[in-house]
């Protein structure tokens, strides 16, 4: 028997989260379990229903939201590698402005990227300042917001 | 290898860059020249607009004038002000640059009950009380089609109440209201989104009595869409004598000290405060500073225009008034949570 | 009439023209939103004549969602959460190269909802407590369940997978500090999450982040097959479109005013309503979800035009009605006025110059808009290692302007993850939002309804017509299967 496997582990994981909701929300009272109860069943009756139509053949296949075709391109081209570059980059945002604050941490990750995808010196330097007077003139000076310092500063300063 | 250099190179320019980011200040200071070009965050439980909000910013332009910093009013309207007063209680090392307007029941609220999401051991006399800007005594009303007055809220099958949660500001005023009046056929509903949709219920008919303060709901009795039934207090409305204060209405004896707490408490008002571990000095400076802006005519006269009124009390006599009230014994603690959460629930 | 010459005085006139063009700006970058807008511009008006104040924040309030629709098209990034329908086909036709096209009808619909709703603001004027009046908590719980229903709508191919992504956003709505029992759910013990998962930081994360990753991995350009030149020439082609289907046009524009009207969850709901009534009564409905225009009109044209009911039970009760009105009525009282039953009597100047302030604002909006779009539909086909960080740039500022919280970033990343996932395993992501939007909504005002009217809550006239018109939008292509059999 041929398991869709694409379909078959994410409804297994939806299963058990909704599951988890069940146990979770049992020592809660009545007027506040009621719903997510109904709901967390609800929704372990539909995952139990995708599992089995992952277990089953099926005659077409199955089509995702938004256009399909380009989606589907896009994913059969990015290989394993480029995607977790991607990721790499995407999380490394969130640790540079982690470590050095908002507006820092937003220009240094912007002149990183420029540079290490093909931008000159200048170019990425320029484009770093340029993002860090933006914040500035636009959200600190003109709007009164206050960022969050960062780690690295909050220790050495 | 371009890779190396590059990260070394990025790592010096932020250093240099760390320079921008935190001035260094030097440990002790007069607190005057401290406040100087700093920002001084005012955190406010509401969200945008509302009483609470429009008094934040009220007094801190006129606070960032005087002490010659700019202070920015931060909105955390989450669970009804519980968090940005957890936020407070719990904030280290702000050196006096962050304060915040605490709603009147709240922090005597969290000390004596456990209130979901907030650490336990809440001490509402950590806290630094800088100054009260106003009191605003609730009011309640309903419907001029089922009651004209009190008598006929006692004679009605069921009075039921909206409230925002239990155990907000206004489901803990109701339910102690309830209790200190014996109103057997008091019932809360809980879940509204707010003051003015409780306000709407009413006029629609689906409930029979909702509570705020007296500025919010004057234009409805105005328009005759509500009645005054009664107001939390010890003193009557200046601009409507003829609405009782609760105690005219027959107070439970046994339920008395509930109406003593709640109303001691609220007594505290609209009142600004710091963290626990503010620097003395600091702390000072900024009670003085607060009881001059609150006594400036000026500053009057502004509060005026938006029929404010402004009900100074310093921030040590405040701390007073929490000794006053936060001796609640466990068994009382408890029976006040049972009357809080369950008693009047519908 | 006092109130409109107001508006056009000089000064009053160029602040609003200012403030609509801000207004713009908020909508189109992903995370800000009208309440930003107006949390943030509140304290400028401070000390302003109300009047000027007033027109200030309405007119950049009122065009935020003409052009969060833009991103939503260019970027399948919703600008403002209330544009999130628009990217089910506005994105797929950037994706055929037809951004130009697909921002025409976005702008024109938007504006002509936008009108529609300043019309209907001075037509009710006289009926407006009656409207606000009417509604009552039973008849906002089967608004919120005609608007759940409309997950089947949204959820593309596979039914099953858009109800458990529906389901998944009902349970997250449920996350945080229940005011009626007082309890907290699924917070685990954490502050943040006793507030709930908020909006901003999910709508970034379920819709941008992915978008981001994709983008970056794939490195190419957004719009597949186009050439530089033909994009963004076709924006006449869309405006023209919008006059095409004038009678959707019409429909969805109501739909979003009247339900717009209902304070609470009106707002909330009309959005998903009108893109599911477009479905619905369109002659092609299988070609929803790869860039139908009739899927970008519905929702755009509702997103504006509920910005002007909402101001229907603001005005009339001061009750807000919706989420950004509820920010605006701060508004009210930080210039000293104080919305009630009696205020459209005392200041009838001020809510003329509010109507007029909307249809201006929305026409100069659109004119902004149409004006830079050949520009905008360009960013279609610029490379992903410039946009990307860009986008990722916008998405972590956005998510921390959104409340000040350093932790909205972190769960902007979280929720990216599951977005992620959501998008590779094909469940769509736009049920997740409704169930979300919807779902506390609907669990508060149910019982709201058993606790004040009773059990049989349902037994009132309107609700018993929203029900009808739930049942029927539920089995509409039976029903009208049948009528063509029976002709």
């Amino acid at each position: 028997m041929k398991i869709d496997m694409k379909k078959f582990v994410p409804a297994v994981l939806m299963t058990f989260f909704f599951a988890g909701v069940i146990v979770s929300v049992l020592p809660y009272p009545m007027a506040a379990k009621r719903l997510p109860l109904a709901v967390s069943l609800l929704g372990i009756i539909l995952s139990l229903m995708v599992i089995w139509e992952a277990m089953r053949p099926s005659r077409q296949p199955e089509k995702g939201e938004e256009a399909p075709l380009a989606e589907e391109d896009v994913h059969a081209k990015v290989a394993g590698d480029a995607l977790m570059k991607a990721l790499a980059w995407v999380v490394g945002v969130l640790v540079a402005v982690y470590l050095l604050g908002l507006q820092v941490g937003l220009a240094f990750y912007a002149f990183l990227y420029c540079k290490l995808h093909g931008g000159g010196w200048l170019g990425s330097v320029v484009l770093g300042l340029g993002i860090m007077i933006f914040i500035y003139l636009i959200f600190v000076l003109l709007l009164n917001t206050i960022f969050p310092a960062g780690l690295l500063f909050e220790l050495f300063v | 290898m371009a890779k190396n250099k590059i990260t070394v190179l990025a790592l010096l320019i932020l250093f240099v860059l760390s320079f921008f980011q935190a001035p260094a200040t030097p440990a002790a200071e007069d607190p005057a020249a401290f406040y100087k070009g700093k920002t001084v965050m005012l955190t406010v439980g509401s969200s945008p607009g509302g009483g609470y909000d429009t008094w934040a910013r009220l007094v801190a332009p006129a606070l960032g004038k005087l002490i010659g910093a700019t202070v920015v009013v931060k909105n955390m309207p989450e669970a009804g002000g519980v968090v940005a007063l957890d936020d407070i209680y719990h904030t280290r090392n702000a050196r006096g640059l962050k304060i915040h307007l605490a709603r009147d029941i709240l922090p005597p609220l969290l000390e004596a009950t456990d209130f979901p999401g907030t650490s336990a051991r809440w001490e509402v006399q950590k806290l630094q009380w800088l100054a009260r800007l106003s009191t605003d005594p609730a009011t309640f009303a309903g419907s001029p089609k089922k009651f004209k007055s009190f008598e006929d809220v006692r004679k009605a099958k069921q009075f039921l109440c909206g409230v925002d949660a239990a155990m907000s500001v206004s489901g803990t005023r109701t339910a102690i209201a309830l209790e200190a009046l014996g109103l057997e056929n008091g019932k809360i509903v809980a879940g509204y989104p707010g003051g003015s949709e409780r306000r709407l219920a009413v006029i629609q008919g689906e409930l029979n009595g909702t509570s705020g303060s007296y500025d919010s709901l004057e234009k409805y009795f105005a328009s005759g869409d509500l009645v005054p039934l009664w107001v939390m207090s010890k003193e009557k409305i200046k601009e409507n004598p003829k609405v009782p204060t609760v105690f005219e209405l027959g107070i439970k004896p046994e339920a008395r000290k509930w109406l003593d707490w709640q109303l001691n408490v609220e007594e505290t008002g609209r009142t600004l405060v710091a963290p626990p571990d503010t620097p003395q000095d600091r702390v000072k400076y900024l009670r003085d500073a607060l009881g001059k802006i609150l006594n400036d005519p000026r500053f009057l006269k502004e509060v005026a225009i938006r029929k404010y009124s402004v009900q100074y009390l310093p921030g040590d006599q405040i701390q007073g008034v929490f000794k006053k009230v936060m001796n609640l014994s466990k068994k009382e603690k408890g029976d006040l949570i049972y009357i809080l959460k369950t008693k009047y629930m519908k | 009439m006092q109130g409109i010459q107001g508006v056009f005085q000089p000064m009053v006139f160029l602040y609003m023209i200012g403030a609509t063009f801000i207004g713009l700006v908020f909508g189109i970058i992903p995370g800000l939103s009208g309440m930003t807008f107006l949390a943030l511009l509140i304290p400028f008006t401070y000390g302003m004549d109300p009047l000027m104040a007033m027109t200030v924040l309405l007119a950049g309030h009122s065009v935020v969602h003409t052009a969060g629709g833009i991103t939503a098209i260019l970027l399948n990034v919703p600008g403002t959460a209330a544009c999130a329908p628009t990217l089910i086909d506005g994105y797929p036709m950037a994706q055929q190269g037809k951004a130009g096209r697909a921002i025409g009808i976005a702008v024109m619909a938007s504006a002509v909802g936008g009108l529609f709703g300043a019309v209907v603001l001075i037509v009710s004027m006289p009926i407006m407590r009656a409207i606000v009046m009417a509604f009552g908590s039973p008849e906002l719980f089967f608004l919120c369940v005609l608007g759940i229903t409309f997950i089947a709508a949204v959820a593309g191919d596979s039914l099953t997978k858009g109800l458990i992504s529906g389901a998944l956003g009902l349970i997250l709505s449920f996350v945080g500090f229940d005011a009626v029992t007082a309890t907290a759910r699924l917070t685990f013990d954490s502050l943040y999450l006793n507030s709930g998962v908020r909006i901003i930081p999910l709508v970034l994360g379920l819709f941008a982040l992915p978008q981001v990753i994709d983008l970056m991995a794939s490195g190419g350009a957004i719009a597949k097959d186009a050439t530089m030149i033909k994009v963004g020439s076709d924006m006449w082609e869309g405006v023209k479109d919008v006059f095409r289907h004038w009678g959707l046009t019409l429909r969805t524009s109501a739909i979003g005013a009247l339900i717009g009207a209902i304070p609470g969850v009106g707002a909330e709901t009309a959005i998903w309503i009108a893109y599911g009534h477009a479905k619905q009564t369109s002659k092609h409905p299988e070609t929803f979800g790869f860039g139908a225009p009739e899927g970008i009109i519905g929702p755009e044209a509702a997103n504006n035009s509920k910005e002007g009911g909402a101001l229907i039970p603001t005005l009339a009760f001061g009750v807000p009605g919706s989420s950004g009105m509820a920010v605006m009525l701060g508004a009210f009282l930080v210039v000293g006025l104080d919305p009630g039953p009696l205020f459209i009597r005392d200041h009838l100047d001020i809510c003329y110059a509010m109507i007029i302030t909307l249809a201006i604002a929305n026409v100069v909006g659109a004119a902004f808009c149409l004006a830079f779009t050949k520009y905008m539909a360009k960013i279609t086909i610029i490379p992903a290692r410039i946009l990307a960080p860009l986008i990722l740039i916008l998405v972590v500022i956005g998510a921390y302007l959104y409340k000040g919280n350093w932790l909205d970033i972190v769960a902007t990343f979280v929720i990216g993850a599951l977005g992620y996932a959501m998008v590779r395993l094909s469940y769509p992501r736009p049920p997740l939002i409704i169930g979300f939007v919807l779902g506390a909504l609907l669990e508060r005002y149910l019982h709201l309804s058993v606790k004040t009217v009773g059990g049989l809550f349902f037994l009132r006239p309107i609700s018993l017509v929203i029900i009808f018109l739930t049942i029927l939008g539920l089995f509409y292509n039976q029903i009208s299967a049948a009528f063509r059999r029976a002709k």
